[in-house]
């Protein structure tokens, strides 16, 4: 049950889940787990946002090249 | 004073994970070498995660006029994405960004970044705009992030902060937060004598408010600056000695306080010291000679060859026969 938990912690993180929160039990993992991707997905969530609005400042006569490589369509 | 540094280590944690994150109290148990390494595999994880999209908006900046990149910054991306896009932005041209937005700004994109990524950035910030930024952190309270730039940022740069940051309870509290112990001595090598009893007299303030991160920084110098900053807490009027011995009892602090007494080696401090303890309840000398047996104390050599009212005297007597048995065995 809980190796479940960590192995979902490590995919999350990415690498290795530092040894000493194997001592936490399965349901602190899984907050853990759930606090790591609430701050990925609100991150994205901030940089779609951002990259949307921040063409309102750009002049118009660069938009097309900025959109270019923001891979904005 | 692990306690301390491992509620740091937990603010740092929240700071990266953002608001939601206000109940991570199901880590409080966990050690801090391991929180450390939490904070710094999931900086990794945010860094990296989007890398690709954040690399595509760095490249975008290179091709606006910096003006634009700075109100876009500003206004479109915010502190968060601002923090993370630093690093990967060619260094001129962050640097040039970085000069045209405001210190309020700059402050907030400081709470998220990571300063050993973007250090090339960083020192590339002119010194009047650190400074600016420093003392917005500070008016802010910001002491965890302080003392991660304290880690990177130039010593001279440092000095020059410090010079302009003139309240010694916020410069305390960022020592006490900095990581990095060896630059810190560094640091307290050039500091100003003044600072060092400005340091004592604010971490005295609003009854010892700061004396545990006072001790918790003080401790962890090397044996020249804990005999300095020892021998000015001890050569203080004996109301002021009183009321650190007060709060370092009531706070059960003597393991952080017995390493600073004992490198002192000022005869003055120590006579200070003995004549204050002498007016102390016998309660409490049982308690610091606890202490004593625990972690031991030059300081208590020193002290026990005075003299002692009677009310003490066997108190004082029985433990220096424990440490010499201990010390013959």
């Amino acid at each position: 049950m809980k190796n479940r938990e960590l192995q979902e912690l490590e995919r999350v993180l990415g690498e290795a889940v530092p040894a000493g929160l194997s001592a936490l039990d399965p349901a602190s993992i899984k907050k853990l787990c759930g606090a790591l991707q609430h701050a990925r997905k609100a991150q994205r969530a901030q940089m779609a946002a951002a990259t949307e609005s921040s063409l309102q400042h750009v002049p118009f006569l660069l938009r097309g090249a900025v959109k270019k490589v923001l891979g904005i369509k | 004073m692990s306690t301390l540094q491992h509620r740091a280590e937990m603010q740092r944690l929240a700071r990266l994970l953002g608001p939601h994150t206000a109940g991570l109290t199901y880590l409080e148990a966990v050690d801090l070498a391991t929180l450390k390494q939490l904070r710094e595999r999931s900086t990794a994880m945010l860094y990296d995660a989007d890398r690709e999209a954040l690399q595509r908006i760095a490249n975008a900046a290179r091709l606006l006029p910096s003006a634009i990149a700075a109100l876009i910054a500003e206004k479109a991306l915010g502190p968060l994405l601002c923090a993370r896009i630093a690093g990967l932005l060619v260094v001129d041209t962050a640097i040039d960004i970085a000069k045209r937005l405001p210190p309020p700004f700059l402050a907030q994109v400081c709470l998220e970044l990571d300063p050993r990524r973007a250090k090339a950035v960083i020192d590339g910030v002119p010194l009047a705009r650190v400074i600016a930024v420093s003392l917005e952190l500070a008016r802010r309270g910001e002491f965890i992030t302080m003392g991660r730039f304290v880690d990177i940022l130039d010593t001279e740069v440092l000095l020059a902060v410090i010079d302009k940051l003139r309240d010694n309870g916020a410069l305390l509290q960022i020592a006490f937060f900095a990581e990095d112990r060896v630059r810190l001595n560094r640091i307290i090598e050039r500091l100003p004598a003044p600072r060092f009893g400005g340091i004592i007299d604010a971490a005295l303030e609003n009854d010892g408010e700061l004396w545990p991160e006072a001790l918790g920084l003080i401790t962890e110098l090397n044996v020249r600056w804990r005999r300095r900053f020892g021998e000015i807490a001890l050569t203080r009027d004996a109301d002021s000695i009183a009321h650190i011995i007060a709060i370092s009892d009531a706070q059960q602090l003597w393991p952080a306080l017995l390493p600073i007494a004992d490198a002192v080696d000022n005869e003055q401090a120590v006579h200070c010291l003995h004549a204050v303890l002498r007016k102390q309840k016998p309660a409490l000398l049982k308690r610091m000679l606890a202490a004593v047996d625990v972690h031991g104390s030059r300081m208590l050599d020193k002290l026990a060859e005075l003299d002692w009212p009677a009310t003490l005297r066997a108190t004082m007597a029985a433990a220096a026969n424990t440490r010499q048995a201990s010390a013959l065995r």
